[in-house]
């Protein structure tokens, strides 16, 4: 098929002439891309590295790669897949210990792909989910990672229908480390367990105010955790922690809707004879 | 010259063609000159807020900051404001946003890109950071050194992004609903100026505007009302009958109970739509409804309050937003007074059910906008959030829009006074929608049942077998939508993560990271427990269908 000469001369000129000057990719475009969910403009940064002659950069870019397959939207298995081939590749050629913190976050995205349903007619293999969260957990390097773990591990027994478990888990890690920096998460999962699953609101009542103490991170819970041990104790006739925790409100926290009833309820319960315990 | 004429007819077309492209392009220069001058940072900010004054309040904001950045920088710039109508906000934020081309400071709460956590995410700049450093407007009043954050009244409680852990805009002022009422009218029919502080003084009222209509012939009706003032009334007198069912069911004590703790009340026979508490709350709302003007089920928010200003009737409900609309637009004519909804505490039948008025604590502010990520000029834009709500600033912009002010320490105006949040009683949040089909059905039939067409009881049992069949249904449903919830919030922990191993820049800190693991644990946790617990009450499985 010839094209007329007008044509032909055009297409050479769109050849020769590049139509704009694409500036190359980086990785931190590439990770910020990610960061905002752009999933397939991270894809393609990072597979323009994956190939890279530097082993460090071809790492990252892979780590980089799956974990953008893994959540790229809509959830298809051919992402998941092959994300998982990537994981299970770069897991393969790591050491039996995680060293790095690239390790770290490598064995917990493969971890968190294992425990999930990642997209229509997954089956979760919560068994190598516990294998990995068991290496994080055993890093002596790895921190809130292996806290994460720990408490990803707690979740997953708690879906296996074992609450006990789940929180003996939990337990065992604040026992360990009592101030590890997901301290005041692993007390709330325990207390939720045993307030909702256990049946046993008195043990909640002493996770939750755990809680409380480590300080909780995020800023709308604190009065929501406070009014629930108030309340919580009031129920269980606790009068002294009822108390305290009622006037915390009204203290630190007077402009929220708890404040009215906290009041009704120490003007309650200053006019009733102290508690038995 | 009859050849000259004839030469200068046959080129006037053209030469009016000439001439009007040089004015058009004259015209489009001068904008260009004066909206965008060149060396001048030109930023713009969109809103819908097509109040009377409040364009003219940022204008006046606006100018001050202009001003005052001169003064400190010894450059000039421009900020635009670009009002937009409600209707078409959100296809302009959405296009905007999307194309690349929307304005650097836009008003959110509108249209999915500044709701949807997702969007949020994308498009807008938080301003968590900043938010943790004190508001250098505020140097050498109180609130001088403490952080931005703490100088909100709520410390930004009500503004979290509980998605995203962020936070993404400033809020101007909150709102309370009241009763506005004619002064003039109201004194004629009862005598008196004490506008009615409890329920027996509200149906005393109504009494009055009957016999008043029955001597003089008038056709006066007490409440001028819409679907849209009957929403605000079910918030401020129907909400209140709920208060002991959250109080009761509210089993994560977040002061609401939402549909996932609704339905586990309901199965276990918390609630149904033939509760006592419930049904006394429609009756209450008829009671009141049956004083609205006649065929108020076709009116619109304007209709009724066209309805008000024509004094066709004493009272009408609205919001703070409209604290002085509704003063001006009946200056002249009558004087407006302002007073909160009573609610039946002292009634034999509905006080059994309520023990305060709907507490508004809780309200977060309102009016934030939100800074274009992609906004080449976000600092510029960042500081302009924190004058404007600056301790002055803020007292000021309220005062000028009869507004309730938003930070600590800020004064309220005289005719702010009455909207100041209640904060007595408590929260009627009870998600009763368990199911789209109890949505819709209990939608359309509520408003039958307040029109006085349908009676209680009916729609209690119609609703209730609703319910029967949906719920469960619902239940999975809702369950699905918090699924999707925690997988977007699990991309965004993974996105941080991956940051703080390889960017050095972006990394989030330490805080926040533990702040995005404990958001999502938590979330995680909830939905295991919902799904045990939901899973717990089902009933078993028939035989054949195991097999």
């Amino acid at each position: 098929m010839r094209f007329p000469l007008g044509i032909r001369w055009t297409l050479l000129a769109f050849a020769l002439v590049p139509l704009h000057a694409a500036p190359p990719p980086s990785l931190s475009e590439a990770w910020a891309e990610a960061g905002l969910m752009n999933y397939d403009r991270a894809i393609r940064s990072f597979e323009a590295f994956v190939d890279s002659p530097d082993p460090a950069l071809r790492r990252q870019a892979r780590i980089g790669l799956a974990l953008a397959l893994q959540y790229r939207q809509p959830d298809r298995k051919d992402d998941k897949q092959r994300a998982e081939e990537i994981y299970n590749a770069l897991i393969g050629d790591m050491g039996p210990t995680p060293v790095s913190p690239a390790d770290h976050l490598l064995l917990y995205l493969r971890a968190r792909m294992a425990a999930d349903i990642d997209y229509p007619g997954d089956t979760p293999d919560w068994e190598l989910a516990d294998k990995l969260h068991r290496r994080l957990m055993d890093s002596p390097e790895a921190g809130l990672y292996a806290e994460l773990a720990a408490s990803e591990s707690a979740l997953l027994n708690l879906k296996r229908g074992d609450p006990k478990l789940s929180v003996a888990m939990l337990e065992a890690r604040l026992a360990a480390d009592a101030d590890n920096p997901l301290a005041a998460a692993q007390n709330m999962l325990a207390g939720g367990t045993e307030l909702y699953l256990l049946d046993d609101p008195a043990s909640a009542i002493g996770r939750f105010r755990s809680a409380l103490d480590a300080g909780i991170p995020v800023p709308t819970l604190p009065p929501s955790y406070i009014w629930g041990v108030a309340r919580l104790a009031d129920q269980l006739g606790k009068r002294e922690v009822a108390l305290e925790y009622y006037q915390r409100i009204l203290s630190d926290f007077s402009q929220t809707l708890y404040a009215d009833e906290s009041l009704r309820a120490v003007r309650r319960l200053k006019g009733q004879t102290p508690d038995p315990q | 010259m009859n050849q000259l004429l004839d030469r200068l007819k046959s080129w006037l077309g053209p030469l009016i063609l000439v001439l009007a492209a040089a004015a058009a392009y004259a015209k489009i220069f001068y904008d260009h000159a004066t909206y965008n001058p060149p060396e001048v940072a030109t930023l713009r900010l969109c809103h819908w807020q097509l109040e009377p004054g409040f364009r003219e309040s940022i204008d006046e904001l606006i100018k001050r900051y202009e001003e005052l950045y001169f003064q400190r920088t010894g450059k000039r710039i421009n900020l635009v404001q670009i009002p937009i109508n409600g209707r078409v906000y959100p296809q302009y934020v959405n296009c905007g946003l999307i194309g690349g081309v929307a304005p650097d400071l836009i008003q959110m709460g509108r249209g999915d890109t500044t709701i949807n956590p997702s969007y949020i995410a994308r498009f807008f700049e938080p301003i968590t950071d900043p938010l943790m450093e004190p508001n250098p407007y505020n140097a050498g009043a109180s609130l001088a050194d403490v952080p931005w954050k703490q100088t909100f009244f709520d410390d930004m409680r009500g503004n979290y992004e509980p998605t995203l852990l962020q936070y993404y805009a400033a809020p101007f002022t909150r709102s309370s609903l009241r009763f506005f009422y004619n002064k003039d009218l109201f004194r004629t029919i009862t005598g008196h100026d004490n506008p009615p502080s409890t329920f027996a003084d509200l149906q005393e009222f109504f009494r009055k505007v009957e016999a008043y209509n029955l001597l003089h012939g008038a056709r006066i009706s007490p409440i001028s009302g819409s679907a849209y003032q009957l929403s605000q009334l079910s918030q401020t007198l129907g909400l209140p009958f709920r208060a002991d069912l959250v109080l009761e069911h509210d089993m994560n004590f977040d002061g609401r109970v939402d549909k996932l703790e609704a339905f586990l009340a309901y199965r276990k026979g918390g609630w149904d739509f033939s509760s006592p508490a419930l049904e006394a709350m429609l009756r209450c709302l008829t009671e009141v409804a049956s004083q609205f003007q006649p065929g108020w089920q076709a009116a619109l928010r304007d209709d009724a309050l066209f309805n008000f200003l024509q004094q066709r009737s004493v009272m009408i409900t609205s919001g703070s937003w409209d604290a002085v609309v509704i003063p001006r637009l009946s200056e002249g004519k009558f004087e407006v007074g302002v007073f909160a909804t009573p609610v039946p505490m002292d009634h034999p039948e509905y006080g059994r059910y309520v023990r305060g008025p709907r507490n508004e604590a809780g309200t977060p502010g309102g009016i934030g906008f939100g800074i274009n990520a992609r906004s080449p000029h976000k600092e510029i834009a960042m500081d302009f959030t924190r004058f404007c709500t600056s301790q002055a600033q803020n007292e000021w912009f309220c005062s000028e829009m009869g507004w309730t002010p938003v930070v600590k320490g800020a004064k309220a105006s005289e005719a702010v006074i009455p909207f100041q949040p209640i904060t007595e009683g408590f929260s009627g949040e009870f998600d009763m929608d368990l199911s789209p089909e109890v949505a819709l059905k209990g939608g359309g039939m509520r408003v039958s049942v307040i029109a006085g067409r349908v009676p209680v009881e009916e729609y209690s049992s119609e609703m209730n077998r609703v319910l029967e069949r949906t719920a469960e249904d619902g239940f999975e449903r809702t369950l699905q939508q918090n699924a999707d919830r925690i997988r977007n919030t699990q991309r965004l922990f993974a996105g941080s993560l991956a940051a703080s191993v390889f960017c050095d820049e972006s990394a989030p800190s330490r805080k926040k990271i533990e702040e995005r693991a404990t958001a999502l644990l938590l979330d995680e946790h909830r939905d295991a427990v919902f799904r045990t617990l939901g899973a717990a009450g089902s009933p078993e499985p028939a035989k054949e269908d195991v097999e």
